[in-house]
Order: C-alpha cells, then structure tokens, then sequence
C-alpha cells in the first residue's frame, strides 16, 4: 500500500512537470492548440463610390442604393448585434444639399435597409452628422455564413431647386457590432 | 617492574589523584606490543607501558576509559598491531608513487545507434488580427537527430497529426480541413513546402531529415543545438462556430526509416 502511494506521488509528479512550458525532448511531442471564438463582426460595402441620381425632370429626388456584406457572430444567450450608419463627412461645398444644414428646412438624406437573415433590418429613417442611425439588429447566438450575408441602403436625397448646380460628395460611415 | 595486572589500580590510582578522569586514551600497540596510555590534559597524568618481556600469553589487559572499562583481547590486539599498520601502508601506497612512468592501452568502442527526438510547447494559443480573418499561431518544434551515414538508408521525417480534434464540438475542426499550417524553414533536413491540411486520421509532413545527419557541434552536424523548425497553423475563423474556447492536441512525431 506504501508502494503503491509513492507511485501515484511519483505520478503525480510527473504530470505537473509535463505541464511545463516546453515539454521534454522524446520520440514525440504533444502541444495542446486552443483558440478563444468571440462575438465578433465585420461589413465591407459593396458600392464604395455611389452616385444618386435623379430620372426626369420634376426635381424627383436623388436615389441611388448602397450594397454590403456582413459577417458576425454573437454570443449565444444575451448576445447582439447591429449595423448603424453616420454620415461622417457632409455634402462638401456651399449652396448644395447638406444634411446638418440643409437650406431648406424639409430637406433631407433619408434611408431605406434591406437585411438577410440573421439580421433584421431598420425601419428607416433620416440620416444624420451627430447620431449613428439604425440599419438592422441580430440576437443572440445569430451567425451570418461563412462568406457573409449581404444587405442594403436606399437613399433618398431631397431634389431642392434651390441646390447650386455642381458635383457634392458625403462620407457615410457604416458600422457593425456584436457582443 | 610494572606489571600489566596492576595497571587498573595505576589508573585507579591517578584518577584518585587528578579527582577526575576526562583523559582521551590512545592504545598504542607497537611491534613490541606495548602497551601507552597517555594523557589529553597534564591533570590526568598517567602513562604506563608493557615491554615484551613483561607481556604474558592470553591475559587480558583492562583499561579504565571515561568512567567505564573496555577489554582488549589478545585476537584483536594481534590485529590492530599486525593487519593495521600493512593496510594503512598499502593505502597511502596506492596515493603515492614515487618514480617510473607507466602506460596502458584499453580499447574503448561506442555504437552509436540512429536516434531522434523532439520537443514541443505544450500550449499554443491562436489569435486572429481582425474579424473573420483566421486565428494564427506559429509551434516552434525544437529537435535532435542523427542518422547512419548515406548508403545505408537511414533518413527520417517529422510529422505532425491532431491526435484530439478541437472540442467542443460545434466549433472548429480539424477533421473538417480548417486546421491547416505551413512550415518555416528547418535547421536540419528540408522543410515541408506549401500548405499543408492537418488531419485527425494521418501524419502529415513537417519535415524530412537527411542521411548523415547530426546534432549542434558545427562542421558536418548543425550549428545548433537542438534544430529548430517552426510550424505556422491557421484555423478558419467561420461565423458559424459559436463562442467559446475551443482546444485541440496535436501530436509531432520524429521518425527514422
């Protein structure tokens, strides 16, 4: 009984040293490879450079549509996520449309979303140069495939004669989360 | 005349008259088998001795020692004063030789036979730069070989196999080809080349070791010890595997052919 708790000392022993930072030199080395999987999530935009448009001539509004693909995961149980967007930079130069300060109160930079699943897009609303508006949201546990899901924003831009003719450029920044 | 039998009451004797008798006595047996017992400390003043003529066959001298009284036969007095001093001399002989020069010649053979092995940390940990782009991580397999000279066919291979697939389940796997390296370059043989898929079922080259092959020391056998070969594992970073900490054993393996 002596003999045999020394041997499970001596074991034990052992096993503490193989768990050493570098194992000892032998026929063969084992390593335990271990990867920590997080909610995590990305977006890439499909149409960088977008041009809206305007068909006819009855000032109908500028439209054009922005595409993108999602990746994300979130944590299961409490898990979220969400697509936001903030017009970053606005229309450059004066006289032209402006989404902080359009020259004629009414004049906006509205939008649209579509979303595939696991997303659920947003209602829509005005976009705006000091708060992150919503484009979709995910649960818990939501994963998109492995090459991505894809969504997309329509806009509409007011077609005020009172814009000056010329070429006006916005930034529009898009941003996905999960936790 | 002093007579052996009367030597306890000498003692006796003195110890009455130093009042005590802390005296460290050495016994002294000489060719002539005399017999000293001799004084630490000049309060215990004593030294009696038997010369040959005085010696009688078969008595037995008794010495007062600290108090108490120890007996020396004549079979072991033989022995301390024929056999000690012969063995005392042999030793301090062996340690001292004085003049001449000697040599001897003893062949010695060494049959060194093929061998491996290797080393490998026993934890990696993959991480990812960015999102969905996928968890790295490099394993710096360390080695030593040698292999019989060329001709005789002794090469070898380290290989490397997932010997426990990545658990939990429903994340990563390597049964499923997400687990996937390359291999840096090697101190000792040839690199695998390329991407190479991990597998559960079968090894899967790291690198191949050449005949004639040894160990740190420079010249002909590597430079360092032990050699070095770097494996640069990439597993896939799907959406679809849930959170959570995922792990996997593999196993490298050296081997002589």
């Amino acid at each position: 009984m002596k003999l045999n708790t020394n041997t499970l000392i001596l074991a034990s022993a052992l096993l503490a040293m193989a768990g050493t930072a570098h194992a000892q030199f032998a026929s063969t080395g084992t390593g335990n490879v271990s990867v920590n999987v997080g909610a995590e999530a990305s977006i890439r935009i499909d149409t960088p450079n977008l041009t809206l448009t305007s068909t006819g001539t009855n000032f109908s509004d500028y439209t054009g549509s922005t595409g993108f693909t999602y990746m994300i995961r979130t944590s299961a149980g409490s898990g979220t996520g969400s697509i936001t967007l903030k017009v970053t930079t606005d229309f450059s130069g004066t006289g032209g449309p402006s989404v902080a300060t359009p020259p004629t109160a009414g004049d906006t930079l509205s939008y649209t979303c579509t979303l595939s699943s696991p997303g659920t897009a947003a209602a829509g609303s005005s976009a705006s140069t000091t708060a992150a508006t919503g484009v979709g949201t995910f649960g818990a546990g939501a994963a998109s495939a492995k090459t991505g899901n894809t969504g997309s924003v329509s806009w509409d831009l007011t077609n005020d004669p009172a814009y000056k003719t010329g070429a006006y450029t916005a930034v529009v920044t898009y941003t996905i989360n999960a936790l | 005349m002093t007579h052996a039998r009367e030597f306890p009451r000498l003692v006796s004797a003195n110890r009455k008259k130093a009042g005590f008798l802390s005296c460290a006595l050495k016994v002294h047996t000489n060719s002539s088998d005399m017999l000293d017992v001799k004084r630490r400390s000049n309060s215990c003043a004593m030294d009696e001795s038997t010369s040959s003529m005085n010696r009688e066959p078969g008595r037995v001298t008794e010495i007062v020692r600290m108090g108490g009284s120890m007996t020396v036969s004549p079979p072991t007095r033989r022995i301390l004063s024929v056999w000690l001093p012969r063995l005392l001399a042999s030793a301090f002989a062996i340690g001292n030789v004085d003049g001449g020069t000697g040599s001897a010649v003893q062949a010695m053979s060494a049959t060194l036979q093929p061998k491996g092995e290797v080393s490998v940390p026993s934890s990696l940990t993959l991480t990812a730069a960015s999102p969905f782009t996928p968890f790295t991580g490099n394993l710096a397999v360390s080695y030593r070989v040698r292999t019989t000279p060329s001709g005789t066919g002794s090469t070898g291979t380290i290989t490397v196999q997932v010997s426990s697939d990545f658990s939990p389940a429903g994340g990563p796997s390597a049964a499923a080809g997400s687990l996937t390296y390359t291999c840096g370059s090697a101190s000792i043989g040839t690199a695998c080349s390329g991407t190479q898929t991990s597998s559960t079922t079968t090894q899967t080259p790291v690198a191949t070791l050449p005949a004639s092959a040894c160990t740190g020391g420079g010249g002909s056998c590597s430079g360092s010890n032990p050699a070095s070969v770097a494996v640069s594992f990439s597993l896939t970073d799907s959406p679809a595997y849930p959170t959570g900490s995922y792990s996997a054993s593999v196993i490298v393996r050296i081997s002589l052919v």
